[in-house]
């Protein structure tokens, strides 16, 4: 068993991982109809950016891409470059790809983030990628697994690791603890910090019928060390997360009085489908500027 | 709680989202709710599953699409995501196994055997585009394995005159000397016989004898890369060229 100073010293070095997660303000999901203007030139508004971590990675054979990183390196000369990944399967009981984390982690090496990221769900069973961000019960066991992979990545990668919440269509039987209760433990036992996804909040919120400002105000504020912001689909019965749409109002909503109560935190926003011309995101992002000025100090 | 609960939980999702149909009757034990909003739930995760995959594959093999069909495409596409899951991190490994799936399930193409070639061709430019490396072995040595070569139907020719004036125009007084470039070909009961960029003739004319696609993908300068896949598919569209895959593909 452990002494408690040990266990103290532990949790201190884990906190730290959190803690150099630098402040950089208004940030974007850079996608590629949006390159070739961000190669030129970063638009003033934006203060960093982030892309999907597998656009850049080499292909299962090794093969770079070199074209699509070079592009990103004229990006990072202007700013920083976040990376986001979507398939390390954090809450897959199988162990990780060892080959894909080696090609993450020299992509890593390349483009030298501030922080990456990426999400409290599973995509990988038996080494079958499902493309898709699916949910876990909210149990013991779930928390062990996304635990120690964490735990195992944070060594490996020595970079700020943050993990989002994701939005979800299913609710489980199984489910042992509250969301919000689940991913504080996660952020608290791996000292890992939270990409706080508003809009995969509010959209879960609406399928399973609780309180989005309850989740808010119940999740670790200290571990949160970006914010993302994004559209949904509304289908009537069913909100589903898209990233096709504009942010709703309700979302916001909640984003302006979390800021209000809790201060700055990097925000961005995602667009993934649909894009709309740049001067609209450009709208938003002057939004979410202005909301983080007036922010809690 | 049982051990490796979640291990099956996991288990039991990825099962159901391979599962075209929705066959799963035991989804009440598994989750809250009423059966149809626990149908709705993990039919919005089915259907991105498979939107996701088609996705991918599309925007890849435009071509390929153009040529086949959108209908015909997007069944054999089906039948891809079906049969063999996606076992790679990035989509775009995904869908360069497509080419290989149909070489292996050759009673899917029947009719249009040729599509194995167009996809690999395409898989060759998407590879290029992305700035591949050509000691790439494993990805050439697929490549060298189809042959394309200009039909022996086809022609090529050159004019001092813009020939297409002539055609379109009736009482000509005179026609302008300009130096231009045609190919003519027949496919089905059409003959087609455009006029031709001077980049598309020299091409054409190496295609007298037999290259490989990777050689030609290599061979071209970038600028002529981006019209090349356009003028690929009308080339296999209009009869120009034929493609001679390797026996053992």
């Amino acid at each position: 068993m452990k002494k408690p100073a040990v266990e103290k010293l532990l949790a201190a070095e884990k906190q730290n991982s959190v803690t150099t997660v630098p402040y950089l303000g208004v940030g974007v999901g850079l996608r590629r109809p949006y390159f070739s203007q961000f190669e030129s030139q970063v638009p003033k508004v934006v203060h960093w950016v982030e892309v999907i971590a597998e656009n850049y990675t080499p292909l299962k054979d090794g093969t770079l891409k070199k074209n699509r990183i070079e592009k990103l390196l004229k990006v990072r000369e202007q700013v920083p470059v976040v990376l986001h990944s979507v398939s390390l399967s954090l809450g897959s009981t199988q162990k990780i790809d060892l080959q894909f984390l080696n090609h993450y982690k020299l992509l890593i090496d390349i483009i030298k983030p501030p922080w990456i990221s990426d999400h409290l769900c599973f995509t990988n069973h038996h080494g079958i990628e499902s493309h898709d961000l699916l949910p876990l019960p909210y149990t013991k066991e779930s928390l062990n697994t996304f635990v120690n992979k964490i735990d195992f990545l944070q060594s490996k990668f020595k970079v700020p690791f943050l993990v989002e919440n994701v939005s979800s269509y299913l609710e489980f039987k199984d489910s042992e603890m509250e969301e919000w209760d689940f991913i504080n433990q996660i952020l608290k036992k791996s000292g890992c910090g939270l990409l706080l996804d508003i809009n995969n909040v509010y959209v879960s919120s609406i399928n399973h019928g609780f309180s989005a400002k309850h989740f808010l105000e119940k999740i670790n504020k200290h571990s949160i060390a970006q914010i993302h912001l994004a559209g949904h689909y509304n289908r009537g019965d069913i909100l589903i997360d898209t990233h096709a749409e504009s942010i709703c109002d309700d979302v916001w909503t909640l984003y302006q009085d979390f800021i209000k109560t809790n201060g700055s935190f990097n925000t961005m926003i995602e667009r993934d489908d649909q894009f709309p011309p740049w001067s609209e995101i450009e709208l938003d992002l002057k939004k979410v500027e202005k909301i983080l000025k007036n922010a809690k100090k | 709680m049982q051990k490796n609960n979640l291990n099956l939980t996991q288990k039991y999702l990825i099962k159901n989202l391979l599962d075209p149909q929705n066959k799963s009757k035991d989804l009440l034990s598994k989750f809250n709710g009423t059966s149809q909003q626990i149908k709705t739930g993990m039919d919005v995760y089915k259907n991105a599953y498979r939107l996701r995959l088609i996705e991918s594959i599309t925007s890849d093999f435009q071509y390929s699409i153009k040529a086949l069909g959108v209908r015909k495409f997007n069944s054999l596409c089906l039948t891809y995501i079906y049969n063999q899951p996606s076992e790679f991190h990035d989509l775009l490994d995904y869908s360069h196994q497509f080419p290989e799936f149909l070489k292996k399930n050759k009673k899917l193409i029947l009719k249009t055997p040729w599509i194995i070639s167009l996809l690999l061709f395409e898989r060759a430019l998407n590879l290029i585009s992305l700035g591949s490396s050509k000691s790439n072995s494993k990805s050439n040595s697929i490549l060298e394995t189809s042959q394309i070569q200009l039909k022996s139907s086809a022609q090529l020719l050159t004019s001092t005159y813009d020939l297409n004036k002539a055609i379109s125009h009736q009482r000509i007084k005179a026609l302008p000397k300009i130096k231009t470039y045609y190919r003519i070909s027949k496919s089905g009961s059409k003959i087609y016989f455009p006029k031709i960029s001077k980049a598309e003739y020299l091409i054409l004319k190496k295609l007298e004898s037999k290259h490989s696609i990777s050689e030609l993908s290599h061979s071209i300068s970038s600028k002529t890369l981006n019209h090349l896949s356009g003028w690929f598919s009308d080339w296999i569209k209009e009869g120009v060229i034929e493609i001679v895959s390797d026996p053992r593909i």
